[in-house]
């Protein structure tokens, strides 16, 4: 965390003031289409809990 | 762990709310049908029982909001002392087509407000345009400049404007995510006009921090600096009335919600790898971007395992609202096209139940207008329907046989539906005023002198908010999508002739309504005068609400007592109104907190 840190809060002189860091993220698109049929299971299916900061 | 025992505590809310609903609606559903039964029971009698029941379904769904609400407190969650934050933040600021002096007067206030916690360095303001109009893009550029040299934020401060606005607001975010998100651990995602205190913010990374299972923690923002009279009755009414209808509504959803978009923080590994929003098939306004996407992110996330809650305990949480009906029409149009769109992911695989649920809840809000004006339609048109009454229905029994008089069932029936309008927030007066929350609002006797006046004045405003809902719904049933307009804010008022434009149509309406109902069915225009009436007046009534109120009626805490990032944010705007409005080279002006 402190890296990330350290790196964030450094000036950035080669680009415009105030432009955003660069530490991208992946963001994959979410089904959110059902697919074919219906199903019950598909509808109340069981999910795992995720932990972790 | 935690997760599931929200789980297991929002069953008896759900249980409860599910059932006393389905009673009072059953229950009207059989009085009704009792009534029509006294004349005969006929097709339209049955079409009328059944709008009866999904209406009532809906304000009892309300009503038992608040009766959960008042039997809780709102309580913080246990935390391990505070050593200060090991977090980073990111304070995103979506802007599009705004001011940006007053915008950026809230972002200097909230950090002013941020540097007072001594927490300042674990966060960081990112301003993302998605404006499409040059000119104030040049001024958001511009304004800037300032900001950072008055806030000193080289390094703490980032503005970037997007070359398209694809997919919009949500889109704006996950253009952020994409870019920076891996930088930090949270994102607290504001709107142009919320304004947030420092304090609070802090304690939401906190609260983020100590929960690890936490996506998402939502605060309720209070509505402030209304001035007009329809603008402080909604901010009367949000301050004093929603906070025990969210507070019933969080204990039913338990840990899938609810998420409004806004004043709320997340956590941005759970919310990137969760929350990629595809583009829907088909065309607007059912498919394409997903308009409602908060709904959709907290019901994602929640899919994906991850605790999304909101803590009512969260004070120091503001936004701004509309001032007149007119904005009010239009923002609501924009969400009567983002809930219809979520009919198409309700069935979306393995989205838990209640968030299911809370799409068909979110749908149901913008049409039951429709049911309640179906009702009268068909009530309109019931005698046509209706059988002759038979006085001999026994074959062979020489005497008549007349009708029971049902009347007193259908008053009954119109008594218990305008109780299930009144009761609640009448109880949340009474709580106010038992538990010495009626100080904080001006005192018991103003508390319920703006509750009398709010409910005449809802009853007045509802059918004709009752006809804009309607017309958004039929706008998209039949395929017209509503764009992304810029919201108005600041001073709202307007004259008749400007209301007259955009509420003719429901002046015609009333009037039709109103004739037919006098030729065909002169016994049901007393009924109807308490609907027809406000239509029929709809351009003074739209115009006199949006005129500055000057009683001290719709008192708030904030108006006797504003927050400390409050008066921040006027300090800020005020030192830098004056720079646009002198006609000299603007210089920056540093103005310190």
């Amino acid at each position: 965390m402190d890296e990330r840190m350290s790196s964030v809060d450094k000036p950035q002189p080669e680009a415009e003031r105030g432009t955003l860091p660069d530490a991208p993220l992946a963001m994959p698109k979410q089904v959110l289409t059902a697919s074919s049929g219906f199903s019950l299971r598909k509808l109340f299916g069981q999910r795992t809990l995720k932990t972790g900061s | 762990m935690a997760a599931m025992t929200a789980r297991r505590g929002a069953f008896f809310p759900r249980a409860l709310g599910l059932v006393l609903s389905l009673l009072a609606a059953g229950g009207a559903f059989m009085l009704f049908l009792q009534f029509g039964w006294s004349d005969g029971l006929d097709a339209m009698d049955i079409v009328r029982a059944a709008f009866i029941l999904i209406s009532t379904f809906w304000l009892a769904w309300g009503a038992v909001q608040a009766v959960l609400g008042l039997m809780s407190r709102p309580h913080a969650p246990p935390l391990p002392p505070f050593t200060g934050l090991k977090s980073k933040t990111a304070i995103l600021v979506p802007v599009y087509n705004e001011d940006p002096v007053t915008v950026y007067s809230r972002i200097a206030a909230m950090d002013a407000s941020l540097k007072a916690t001594g927490q300042a360095e674990h966060f960081h303001f990112a301003i993302l345009s998605d404006t499409r109009k040059d000119d104030i893009a040049l001024l958001e550029r511009e304004w800037f400049e300032k900001l950072m040299d008055a806030r000193d934020a080289e390094g703490r401060m980032f503005y970037r404007r997007r070359a398209n606005n694809k997919g919009r607001k949500a889109g704006n975010i996950e253009d952020f995510f994409q870019r920076s998100g891996g930088a930090y651990d949270f994102a607290l995602i504001l709107d142009a006009d919320s304004l947030m205190d420092g304090g609070t913010i802090v304690e939401m990374a906190r609260r983020m921090e100590a929960d690890p299972e936490l996506g998402l923690l939502q605060t309720l923002p209070k509505v402030t600096r209304a001035n007009a009279r329809f603008g402080r009755a909604m901010q009367f009414s949000a301050s004093f009335h929603s906070p025990i209808f969210a507070r019933g509504l969080a204990m039913m959803q338990g840990d899938t919600g609810p998420f409004w978009g806004h004043n709320a923080i997340v956590r941005c590994r759970a919310f990137a790898e969760s929350c990629g929003l595809p583009e829907l098939p088909g065309k607007p306004p059912f498919g394409g971007h997903i308009m409602s996407h908060d709904y959709v992110e907290a019901a994602l996330l929640a899919r994906a395992g991850w605790t999304v809650r909101l803590d009512d305990d969260l004070e120091g949480s503001f936004e701004e609202g509309p001032e007149n009906i007119v904005d009010h029409a239009k923002r609501d149009r924009r969400w009567c096209q983002g809930n219809l769109q979520h009919s198409k992911i309700v069935g979306a695989p393995g989205l838990r139940a209640w968030n299911r649920f809370v799409f068909v809840q979110g749908i149901l809000s913008y049409i039951s207008p429709l049911f309640w004006l179906g009702f009268i339609i068909s009530s309109i048109f019931a005698p046509w329907f209706a059988p002759p009454v038979n006085y001999f229905p026994v074959e062979g029994w020489p005497f008549p046989i007349f009708p029971s008089d049902e009347t007193w069932k259908a008053i009954g029936l119109a008594i218990g539906i305008f109780g299930l309008l009144f009761l609640p927030k009448l109880m949340v007066a009474a709580d106010a005023i038992t538990s010495g929350r009626a100080k904080e609002f001006g005192g018991s006797w103003l508390v319920l002198s703006s509750t009398f006046v709010e409910l005449v004045f809802s009853s007045i405003t509802a059918p004709i908010l009752m006809m804009f809902q309607t017309r958004s719904v039929m706008q998209v049933v039949f395929g017209a999508d509503g764009g992304w307009p810029t919201n108005n804010r600041g001073d709202g008022t307007l004259s008749v002739g400007e209301s007259w434009t955009a509420t003719w149509w429901i002046v015609i309406t009333g009037i039709v309504v109103l004739g037919c109902t006098w030729i065909f069915v002169p016994g049901l225009v007393p009924w109807l005068l308490p609907i027809a009436v406000p239509m029929i007046l709809a351009p003074f009534v739209v115009s006199w609400t949006s005129q500055r109120s000057t009683t001290r009626l719709f008192q708030t805490p904030r108006d006797l007592d504003p927050a400390p990032v409050m008066m921040l944010q006027d300090r800020f705007l005020a030192a830098w109104q004056v720079e646009t409005h002198a006609e000299a080279p603007v210089h920056s002006q540093t103005v310190q907190a």
